[in-house]
């Protein structure tokens, strides 16, 4: 024998287990355990009574369901979000992704290995002057001496104040240093000694 | 008082003289008369040529031939004085004054030196104004100056010997 209760306890379903058995989801076994709960538990079929209040009062309210005009309002939604999503991307430079082939990667890599490679052989090159080659070899004659005989001649080399002198400009770079004590030898000398 | 000649003057001339001792001593002259070649090269590591200039000169024994080589850092100046004896055979003299400036204050030093040599006629005798750095470094530069001299008669058969072949 049920004896009534007038508070929930455990043993009392819960609201989903309710509304489950109000809606006729639960499966027979269920269905007979709560029927037989309900009959000795007023406060569960108080609840039930409430559900069945609810539905009524739902079916009760005019309810007109425009579907088209939701399908819109929804579609532009996304729309709208969408477009500020890839606005808000567009401005960060930094996040926009550029595809660039494989191809024009490795030409480029290949490129600049190269350059750096060029750099290096050039640093590596020993620094040399501007090649120049300047002759500065002096005519021989024909000069035309007017004497009419020895004693202007004696005369004229005499008064002759001219030097013979050769001047020479040497490059601007390098810098020379004095190496040691200024040498004189003979080129056989110098190719033997070498 | 210094007695100088202008024997470039002489030699090479196509005088307009007259009379036979003017010709005599003309030739006279010439007979005596030296080429002075000089080429002075700037060389790098190696002895690789980097720079290089030539001049000739005409002189007689015991005129020197002054050079004179600026450069940015270094002045040098080098009479090379050719003195030739009986036999035919030339001592050269270089004497050589250097200025260099190798430091940063911009402190000129200066050095002198004379040098002699006995050497043939047409043999070729170099001069180092600065020193000569046999193992020299990367960015050492050494200065030569080749210095031939010879009769002036055999510069002349030189020339057209070189002309000749030319044709």
């Amino acid at each position: 024998m049920y004896r009534e209760r007038d508070v929930h306890t455990k043993d009392c379903p819960g609201k989903d287990v309710l509304s489950a058995y109000f809606d006729g989801e639960l499966d027979p076994r269920s269905m007979d355990q709560v029927s037989v709960h309900l009959s000795g538990c007023s406060l569960c079929r108080q609840r039930l009574e409430g559900f069945a209040v609810l539905r009524k009062r739902l079916n009760d309210v005019p309810f007109s369901l425009d579907l088209v005009a939701s399908k819109e309002r929804t579609l532009n939604l996304i729309e709208a979000q969408h477009v500020l999503r890839r606005a808000a991307k567009r401005e960060r430079f930094w996040d926009r992704r550029v595809f660039i082939p494989l191809p024009v990667v490795a030409a480029v890599g290949l490129l600049f290995m190269f350059t750096i490679a060029a750099l290096i052989v050039w640093e590596m090159q020993p620094k040399t002057v501007e090649m120049a080659e300047i002759k500065d070899v002096d005519p021989v004659g024909p000069y035309d001496v007017d004497v009419k005989n020895l004693e202007q001649l004696a005369e004229f080399l005499q008064n002759s104040n001219s030097t013979i002198e050769v001047t020479i400009r040497l490059p601007s770079q390098p810098a020379f240093f004095l190496m040691g004590e200024p040498k004189l030898l003979r080129e056989t000398d110098y190719k033997r000694g070498k | 008082m210094k007695v100088r000649f202008l024997p470039l003057l002489i030699l090479v001339s196509l005088v307009s003289v007259h009379g036979e001792d003017i010709e005599s001593a003309l030739k006279s002259l010439k007979d005596k008369a030296l080429a002075v070649n000089v080429a002075t090269r700037v060389l790098e590591k190696d002895q690789v040529t980097v720079w290089h200039t030539e001049s000739s000169k005409v002189t007689i024994s015991g005129k020197a031939v002054s050079l004179k080589l600026s450069g940015d850092n270094v002045l040098i100046l080098a009479d090379i004085t050719p003195y030739m004896n009986a036999d035919g055979t030339l001592l050269l003299v270089a004497q050589g004054e250097v200025y260099i400036t190798s430091s940063p204050d911009g402190g000129v030093k200066y050095y002198s030196t004379m040098k002699s040599v006995p050497v043939k006629a047409g043999e070729k005798v170099i001069f180092f104004p600065l020193g000569v750095a046999f193992d020299a470094d990367e960015n050492v530069y050494t200065i030569e100056v080749e210095i031939e001299v010879l009769p002036y008669s055999e510069m002349i058969k030189r020339k057209e010997g070189i002309t000749d072949g030319s044709r």
